[in-house]
């Protein structure tokens, strides 16, 4: 029962991840590396605090909510 | 339609039935394992492959997927919390064995908090020695029943359904059809696995069963 198309192509970011990976693919150029976020932080939640949060953050992912109320608190200035 | 297929324990069955889900229905299929079968068996227009600290993209709703997923949810898997937040239903596939059946709770109590639209399969069900099945029915096997049990014990309400260990779960690899489609083209086939497919038509009844609420 094939009713759709469900063709993804336009949700794909960097390209598929596969053993061996097409070089010179194009795209978006990538960003500066002082511009990467790629410092992660693991962060515990009590059950209750992690409800708290999915109800604040509703619609953006809790990492993007978290990110922007610790911007917001002048964090990393 | 967004199903998740994700248990924390592999070789549950978690690939075979996102695959057989994806062939029958045509649905897209996001992956998060590092070396997938799926390049060149799944349209590319259809393939997501991403890695395990990706983040799938929040997807419309007129797009239909299904999500296999492999490791364990932690702050860092972002490929499988992404998939299970937007995931209309979740199926997680179990085996009766003791440290599967451990991951499998674990499993549930972690997407539980994500979402109460979950599925258990219980997979790779085999009759004891001298079992015999009333009426057929492998809901009365002792490993389905002990599998049951467990999901049961969470007091949460989780439906549970029976796929019993086949042949056809390697075949659909080979050959690149779903278990239906293989019965179509062979008669030998429909005849061995008629109880596999029927097994199988039970989840697409749940599946739209939680598809026609959603809307």
């Amino acid at each position: 029962m094939v009713s759709k198309n469900n063709d993804i192509t336009s949700f794909k970011s960097g390209g598929d991840k596969a053993i061996l990976q097409e070089k010179g693919r194009g795209g978006r150029p990538a960003k500066p590396v002082a511009e990467k976020r790629n410092y992660k932080v693991v962060l515990s939640l009590t059950p209750a605090e992690g409800k708290t949060l999915r109800e604040k953050a509703g619609l953006v992912k809790d990492a993007t909510y978290l990110y922007a109320a610790l911007k917001e608190a002048g964090v990393f200035d | 339609m967004k199903i998740a297929v994700y248990c924390a324990k592999g070789s549950a069955g978690k690939t075979p039935i996102a695959t057989n889900i994806v062939l029958d229905r045509g649905y897209a299929l996001g992956t998060n394992e590092p070396f997938h079968v799926f390049e060149g068996f799944i349209p590319e227009e259809r393939l997501l492959a991403l890695k395990a600290e990706d983040e799938f993209p929040d997807l419309p709703g007129d797009i239909d997927i299904v999500f296999d997923l492999a490791g364990s949810m932690s702050q860092h898997a972002y490929s499988i919390t992404s998939a299970v937040k937007q995931a209309d239903l979740v199926i997680t596939p179990v085996w009766n064995e003791v440290k599967a059946l451990h991951a499998a709770i674990g499993t549930i109590e972690e997407v539980s908090g994500y979402t109460d639209q979950i599925l258990v399969v219980a997979t790779k069900l085999e009759k004891e020695r001298g079992e015999k099945l009333e009426g057929g029915d492998w809901k009365h096997s002792a490993a389905y029943r002990n599998i049951k049990a467990k999901i049961d014990a969470l007091g949460q309400d989780i439906p549970v359904l029976p796929l019993k260990f086949s042949r056809v779960f390697d075949l659909i690899f080979e050959r690149e059809k779903s278990i239906r489609q293989l019965m179509a083209g062979d008669p030998l086939f429909a005849y061995n696995f008629k109880e596999v497919a029927r097994q199988f038509d039970d989840i697409y009844q749940h599946i739209d069963k939680v598809g026609n609420h959603g809307q």
